[in-house]
Order: C-alpha cells, then structure tokens, then sequence
C-alpha cells in the first residue's frame, strides 16, 4: 500500500538538498563557467550520434537531434577526457554513430549548439556520466567571491 | 554577482543523478583501501617507507582548509582580480607547474629510487626527478626548469620533504586561479601513514603575492593494482585555448 506521505518527505527533502546545492557558490573546473552556462540545462532527448571524438583535452559526441517542432537540429556536446571516461566504464565502443542517447547537460555561451554533457543515456538504458569534472569526490571550493 | 546562482554539474549528480559510471569508481576506490588498510607499509632497503604507488586525486583549491588563512599582497589581489581577463594557461596546454599538479584531477605514480623519486602525473603528461641525496638547490636555477622548476628532496624521518623554487611566473597555484608568482617556493611533505593512503601537505611561500606562507593537507587513496597511468595528450583537439578566467 502507498505510504503518500513518506513519498512527499522524501521528495521534499531532495528538493531541498538540490535548493541547497543551487544556492551554494561553486567551482566548476577548466572552465566551465566560462563557456557553459549552468542556468541553461539542455536534455537531447533519443537524439542520433552522428560522430564520436575521442580526443584529449576532450570528447565530443556529435548528435542529430530532432526538436519540438520536428525541426532536426544539429549539436556537439562536450565530455571528459578519454583518459577519466574510460575510468567511468566508456570504452571505444561504448558509443557509434547511429545510435539513439540522450544527452543531459547545459548550453554552451557561444551562441551556438554546443554543450557540456554531463550524463549520456546510452541506447540499453544505461547512464554513464560524461562530464569534464575530475573523477573521484566531488570538490569542496568556497565560492570565487 | 552570478556566482550564487551557479552550481557545479558534479553537484546536481551528487545531488540526484547519481549516475552509474562515476558512483561505480567512488565505491571501487573505497573498497580497494578497505580491503588492504591493514597491510604494512612496506619499507626500502635504508628503511625509508616506500611510497610507491599510484594514488588518485580530484579538483583542489588551495585556499580551501589553508592555514594560515591566505592573505594577499596588493600585487596578489590585483592578480586574482584580474583572473577573468587573462587564459588560463593549461587552457593551451600548458604545463600546471607545482603545486597546481597537485591540485588537479587524475591519478599520479610515484616511484622510488636510491637517491632519487620519481613522480609521473597522468594531467599533462608531466612528470619529475627529484634527487633525494640532500644536494641543495643549484646557485642559479637552468632556464631549462621553468615550468615546473627545480626540486630537491630529504628525508625527516618517515617524512619525505621536497623543496621547489624556480619557477616562471606563468602558472597559477590551482585550477581556481589563485596567483602564482616567479618568487614562489614550494615546500611538499610525504607520508605513507596506512598502506592505502598517502599524506600531502603543501606549503606555498610566495612574498610577491601572500603576506605570509600558508599550508594545506590532504590524503590521497591507493588505487588497485589495475590502475595505471592513462595517455593525456592535449594539444590532440584543444578546442579552448583562447577561454580565460578560471571556472
């Protein structure tokens, strides 16, 4: 039977966590502040890989994806380096042009369709993180100012 | 100022995501340490405790925990207002210099030698020699050790201390952006206090930016036997060369 009200703590006290943590200054490293914008989440939802970089200082998946408006637009989308992805469970095949993913991540600044991915849903449902961050514990900086 | 409205991704999937791959890595570290904290730490051949090994390490500001608490000269809080309107200088692959090394992700071997210790970096690929036969530093430092400059070592008892001057002015201390200047001296402490774990204390003495010298410790964890160095090769597809500021 539902416990609706265990359901609602719960829910509420993620909430709260996610509230603490969009409140709290932080680092993002390498950069990222100054090309992606954190406010500006993107989610490509079962968009098409049309091309994989596996290249230092950064990986690119290029996608093929289609918008609300049926319109196909085109993105590439950055994540970590293969050295700390293949640390994460990526390998060479791990993603190939033609495949459906979803991609989660933020908007680049640059005006164009560019974005720093932070999880990529792969065609069997699994989610590997696909961020630029260091692997390991997450850091712990004071705010910049 | 935006700064408050900013968080970090690797917070939002502590937070909820929690995706596979990186929660995976996490619980494997923990588990290796666990599994051998009880082994001895083995010993060298003079009875030096061997610090071999390859340890991992994350994203650190120096300023975070320091003590003292960092306190700029005018010449420092210039620099470090400034941060926003110059390139980082790994953002063209540039090398981190010591201690940023230090401070970035990606795990690190260290390897050691009668008379010397050698230290391999997967960030940048970088790595160092460092003599540990008490010779000091040369009277006039080689332009030829600029980036990561000129390091001797010497034991205080299981403590292994590496002393680091001349270097360019060209590298910040950390990936926060927190200056650096060519005055810097760079004192770093090693310990093996358990088997799956290495003690690193840093000391940044800097006159030209920092009133005063400030340490900050950390502990970094022995990964498991099949971990090993990875390729970094960053000129490959650098695509941010011309990105300033620091995050």
């Amino acid at each position: 039977m539902h416990n609706p009200v265990r359901f609602r703590m719960t829910t509420f006290v993620q909430g709260i966590a996610l509230a603490v943590f969009l409140m709290t200054p932080v680092f993002g490293h390498h950069s990222f502040s100054a090309e992606y914008d954190a406010t500006q989440p993107v989610s490509l939802k079962n968009a098409t890989v049309t091309k994989l970089e596996w290249t230092n200082p950064h990986t690119w998946v290029y996608v093929d994806f289609k918008n609300v408006n049926g319109e196909v637009e085109h993105w590439q989308c950055e994540g970590g380096a293969p050295n700390r992805l293949a640390r994460e469970g990526w390998s060479r095949e791990t993603l190939k042009p033609g495949d459906i993913v979803t991609i989660d991540g933020y908007k680049a600044k640059n005006g164009m369709n560019w974005c720093n991915s932070q999880t990529i849903t792969l065609p069997d449902g699994k989610r590997v993180f696909a961020g630029s961050s260091g692997n390991g514990a997450p850091d712990s900086g004071q705010g910049k100012k | 100022m935006m700064c408050a409205a900013l968080t970090r991704a690797q917070d939002l999937q502590d937070a909820g995501a929690n995706p596979q791959g990186m929660a995976d890595l996490l619980a494997k570290l923990k588990a290796y340490g666990d599994s051998v904290a009880k082994k001895p730490v083995p010993r060298l051949s003079d009875g030096k405790p061997d610090l071999s090994g390859v340890y991992n390490k994350v994203v650190r500001d120096i300023f975070q925990g320091a003590q003292p608490k960092p306190e700029y000269t005018a010449a420092g809080k210039a620099k470090w207002e400034n941060v926003a309107n110059e390139i980082d200088p790994v953002n063209q692959c540039n090398w981190p210099g010591v201690p940023r090394l230090m401070q970035e992700p990606d795990p690190f071997e260290i390897e050691m030698k009668p008379g010397k210790v050698i230290f391999l970096y997967e960030y940048m690929h970088n790595f160092r020699v460092v003599p540990t036969d008490g010779r000091p530093h040369p009277k006039d430092v080689p332009l030829s050790r600029a980036w990561l400059g000129d390091s001797v070592g010497h034991w205080e008892g299981d403590t292994l201390v590496i002393d680091t001057v001349g270097m360019n002015g060209l590298t910040r201390l950390d990936p926060m952006g927190h200056p650096k200047s060519e005055q810097a001296h760079i004192i770093e402490k090693y310990r093996r206090p358990r088997f799956d774990q290495l003690w690193y204390e840093v000391t940044v003495e800097d006159p030209k930016y920092y009133r005063q010298a400030f340490s900050q410790s950390a502990t970094f964890p022995l990964t498991p036997p099949e971990w090993r160095l990875e390729e970094y090769a960053c000129n490959e597809n650098n695509q941010d060369s011309w990105v300033k500021g620091a995050h």
